[in-house]
């Protein structure tokens, strides 16, 4: 594997290596020109472009160098001087990275749930062209299990971190039950009010409002999200008739006062009113909060649940990566496991062979003609319990190795000494 | 068959399991990722059990009172109201472990359970009064006193989860695993729901007993210590269920709370006043006519 991630290498390099979808596809013919036998996954996104390669031949893929330079000439980069922004890793290594690549704990915000998608996606569509073989099946697939084991076994994806998130689905969730008969107010159609919008619509907020200095812009919005806009004089009535508020205005003093607001409560016939300031400066004068039935949550009280889930998310580190190398091992084990597999199941059809052709010679001779049928298959039977007996003990042996290194060089005897293909 | 230390003990095993449950989330006790589903579900398992035990000693309990009267007994002693009231909690908190897995609702409803539990140990199990008489009517006065104050007892657990929730909200302290409870809206409603089902239940309780003496005794001592408790019981909780409704109207949840909280406290000394009372005691003049009819009934057949 070779790859620049956002770990070491500044974003100015990985814009300039990265790879639109025509360039992936690009990026496979090329690749297949220059190395045909061997099979290749390529994972870019917005923190990282990484060229995974594999082989079933020892000798089959390319050099982690003539990797690089292939990833630079793509992009008419100097090698160089890119060369040294790029992390290099080999065997296990490279394995272990997939891994902890695909379970979110080596991606910026820990936790986060696209990049395992991205992964994915990945590896289909080098499948989807041909570029993956043996190798990368084994080696993604299992990188899903991994996925899976960490999404089951830790909390590392439970808490959200952006504050509209925690806004909707920590917050407004303790104070409602559902959202599809709330009165919504949104107030300014920033940044963060569109994406509040989202996380609104997605719990099943309908009866959503939004008002902002600037009608036009709030209609796009509204038209958006198919909810009312509203004009910045209804401030007041709206106010009184919602249950929640989100404010995002870009405002650079409160625009509802201790006083202002007096008045409304005065006039509201409503239940429970939860207002999520989420503006810099406050919208609101944080004294409003203390009128009864009223919770005002500021940017800051939000930021603070933010703050507390992302240190949750960083506490199951440890147990992710404990993972993370369990799988590691499990997978090389299997591999080792299949090949070791493979040389008994030679060496056993070349016995097999050897035994027959032996068989029809001593059964073709004119002494043996008067043999009886009975007799033929004890002599057969004894063949069998002959080589039987004579590969017992170096097929226990190979089975009984615990250690891969060891059975690697025993399996590798086995082949040398037998001469197995 | 079981005895009521059967489920006794096994509500407080899932009171314990509970505990467990919410010291994992404070960080207190740090529970592996793997046992946390089982948790639950072996939670849930023993406090099936002990329904099912539960169950069991009311089916035997009704079984007994067919086989040594002539009339179905059930809600007839002190015991009985007890039992019967544990028992529908148990089944309401069954069904919100079930609907709401991750609140941990338990921690309110399973001491009040137990108490209850407790309760029916140290109150006689002798029927009050003449317990084969005005049967029909004794039957729906008992269940609905039953459901009522059940339903009592439920409400105050809402309403101290909502008064709780309420205070951590207002101080900007959001769960995060430590005690995770149902949304303020859904405390709030089933607190309203429970106030006015168990005002209506004790309305009921109070027409069908006030019947109840009229079919047997011909006439109602409306000066009856149980009859005067019952009615100003009844009075409170029309009267709360109003006054919580107002507040809700207002948005003033808390105050919403407090009148469950205050409900429950009112059930509470009314129980323990009408307990005190010769409640459901036969009057004299119909216990001398009895009297009269056995003799005459006995002289008859000598």
């Amino acid at each position: 594997m070779v790859g620049c991630s956002h770990h070491s290498t500044p974003l100015a390099i990985r814009e300039l290596i990265s790879f639109s979808g025509e360039q992936v596809l690009a990026a496979f013919v090329e690749l297949r020109k220059r190395f045909a036998d061997c099979e290749f996954v390529l994972l870019n996104t917005c923190n990282r472009v990484e060229l995974y390669a594999g082989s079933q031949q020892p000798t089959g893929y390319p050099s982690l160098d003539q990797m690089v330079a292939f990833m630079t000439e793509f992009h008419r980069q100097p090698t160089e001087s890119f060369g040294r922004h790029f992390l290099k890793l080999e065997d296990q290594d490279a394995i272990e990275h997939l891994f902890t690549v695909a379970s979110s704990i080596d991606s910026i915000v820990v936790g986060e749930s696209q990049i395992a998608a991205q992964v994915h996606d990945a590896y289909s569509q080098a499948t989807k062209v041909g570029m993956t073989g043996p190798t990368m099946h084994a080696v993604f697939q299992h990188a899903n299990q991994v996925v899976k084991r960490v999404t089951n076994e830790t909390e590392i994806h439970r808490r959200r971190i952006s504050v509209p998130s925690v806004a909707v689905s920590e917050i407004a969730s303790e104070f409602f039950e559902r959202f599809d008969d709330k009165q919504i107010l949104v107030i300014g159609s920033g940044e963060m009010g569109v994406e509040t919008l989202q996380y609104l619509k997605g719990a099943g907020a309908s009866r959503v409002t939004i008002i902002n200095r600037s009608l036009e812009r709030a209609e796009k919005v509204a038209q958006q999200f198919s909810i009312k806009a509203a004009s910045w004089d209804k401030l007041d009535p709206l106010l009184i008739e919602s249950d929640l508020v989100v404010s995002t205005t870009g405002a650079d003093q409160a625009i509802v006062t201790e006083a202002r607001f007096r008045n409304i409560a005065t006039a509201r016939k409503k239940g429970t009113l939860l207002i999520l300031d989420l503006a810099v400066p406050r919208d609101f004068e944080a004294s409003i909060g203390h009128f009864p039935g009223v919770y005002l949550y500021s940017v800051d009280d939000l930021q603070i649940v933010c703050d507390r889930n992302k240190s949750f998310r960083e506490q199951q580190m440890p147990k992710a990566v404990r993972i993370v190398n369990e799988e590691v091992e499990r997978l090389l084990g299997d591999v080792k496991h299949r090949s070791s597999t493979a040389t008994i199941r030679a060496l056993r059809e070349q016995t097999d062979s050897i035994k027959q052709l032996e068989l029809d010679r001593l059964f073709g001779k004119q002494s043996m003609q008067d043999c009886s049928a009975e007799m033929q298959v004890e002599i057969a039977q004894a063949f069998d319990r002959l080589t039987n007996k004579l590969l017992h003990s170096p097929l226990q042996s190979i089975r009984d190795v615990a250690q891969t290194d060891q059975r690697d060089s025993l399996v590798s005897a086995l082949r040398k000494l037998f001469q197995l293909r | 068959m079981p005895n009521a230390t059967c489920f006794l003990v096994a509500y407080s095993i899932v009171l314990v399991l509970e505990l467990l449950r919410w010291l994992d989330g404070t960080g207190r006790l740090s529970l592996p990722l793997a046992v946390k589903p089982w948790l639950s579900r072996i939670l849930l398992g023993v406090a099936a059990c002990g329904l099912f035990t539960h169950s069991l000693y009311l089916l035997d309990r009704i079984f007994l009172s067919a086989s040594t009267s002539s009339s179905l007994r059930l809600v007839s002693s002190w015991h009985d109201w007890a039992i019967v009231s544990a028992w529908a909690l148990a089944c309401s908190y069954i069904w919100l472990l079930l609907k709401r897995r991750e609140s941990l609702i338990g921690l309110f409803v399973l001491p009040l359970l137990l108490v209850l539990v407790g309760l029916s140990l140290a109150v006689p199990s002798e029927p009050l009064g003449d317990g084969n008489s005005a049967t029909l009517w004794r039957l729906v006065h008992g269940a609905s006193m039953t459901i009522g104050t059940m339903l009592v007892t439920l409400g105050f657990a809402m309403g101290i989860m909502y008064l709780i929730q309420a205070y951590r909200l207002k101080r900007k302290r959001p769960h995060q695993g430590v005690l995770r409870l149902p949304s303020l809206e859904y405390l709030q409603s089933f607190g309203s729901f429970c106030l006015l089902v168990s005002a209506t239940s004790i309305g009921f309780g109070l027409v069908s007993g006030v019947i109840m003496n009229l079919v047997r005794d011909g006439q109602v001592n409306w000066t009856d210590r149980g009859i005067l408790f019952s009615g100003g019981l009844f009075a409170w909780l029309v009267f709360a269920f109003w006054i919580q409704w107002q507040f809700a109207k207002r948005g003033k949840g808390a105050q919403t709370a407090w009148m469950n909280v205050l409900s429950f406290v009112i059930v509470a000394v009314a129980v323990l006043l009408v307990m005190s009372a010769p409640h459901g005691e036969v009057p004299a003049k119909r216990l001398d006519e009895n009297r009269q009819s056995e003799m005459n009934f006995d002289g008859g057949a000598n």
